[in-house]
């Protein structure tokens, strides 16, 4: 069975919050107990730019839960600043971003991933990559929920 | 990533004096010219100067062309990776786990408390 592009972000993303922020996928019968509408929205976001043999961005937004679990994870602080948060989540997205994009770049070519920055919530990523081809994804971990929208151009 | 790097070193079995951090490879170059560094813990993608920039100046220094690297980095291409530890630079792929970091620097350094 292919994988879509969406399914390999989203085992992307899954590592990348095990090893790093040790934080779990929810299992199927903890998703079908989950009351999508009782999730809050995202707080903030972190893009990535990347270009090379693919062009495009990658922005993450996790809710405020998700957020707070991963300076808290990943740093060791439970009161983490908004600073500390903020380079805590640019740190998710760079990672992901660089782990994603060689599917888009063909041919052994190279992608530059360019430093990540903070956006807010509400940010409409579309403007900016008007035309480019557009992933989708939530992933619901242990600790929160994230949306994630990729932008790309094929390489 | 910084933070996790010297959350790791402290936590580690790693025998050191200080940690110097810098933003990107000018500032990296910069720190070398004022401390004595015994390892570099080096991302690839940086603004102003990349780390693979910043290498080829460490590397055409009479003073620092010997000091150990670990390259810390997203980088998945099987040849770039190779290239790397030709070199004789460790290499740790992102996402990384505390014992890998310690096992990579241990390894390059045979450095241990």
């Amino acid at each position: 069975m292919t994988r879509t592009i969406a399914d390999q972000i989203r085992d992307i993303t899954y590592e990348t919050f095990e090893i790093t922020c040790y934080m779990f996928p929810l299992d199927e019968w903890e998703l079908e107990d989950l009351d999508i509408e009782e999730i809050e929205d995202p707080v903030t976001g972190a893009m990535v730019r990347f270009d090379g043999a693919s062009e495009g961005g990658l922005m993450i937004r996790p809710n405020e839960e998700l957020l707070k679990a991963i300076a808290s994870n990943m740093l060791g602080e439970d009161e983490a600043t908004v600073e500390q948060k903020d380079g805590a989540l640019c740190e998710i997205a760079n990672i992901i971003c660089g782990n994603t994009v060689p599917i888009f770049a063909k041919d052994d070519k190279i992608c530059y991933i360019r430093p990540p920055f903070i956006v807010e919530a509400n940010y409409d990523p579309e403007k900016e990559f008007e035309g480019y081809k557009h992933e989708t994804l939530r992933v619901f971990l242990d600790e929160g929920v994230a949306e994630i929208d990729i932008y790309y151009s094929t390489g | 990533m910084r933070v996790v790097i010297r959350q790791t070193l402290d936590r580690s079995k790693l025998d050191y004096d200080e940690i110097f951090e810098a933003e990107n490879g000018k500032e990296g170059l910069e720190v070398l010219d004022n401390h004595k560094v015994d390892l570099l813990l080096v991302d690839i993608y940086m603004p102003v100067m990349d780390g693979m920039e910043m290498l080829d100046h460490v590397r055409d220094h009479p003073d620092h062309h010997d000091i150990p690297v670990v390259i810390i980095s997203t980088e998945n291409d099987e040849k770039r990776i190779d290239a790397i530890v030709r070199r004789g630079m460790g290499f740790v792929h992102k996402p990384f786990t505390r014992d890998l970091l310690e096992d990579r620097i241990v390894k390059l350094t045979g450095d241990e408390k």
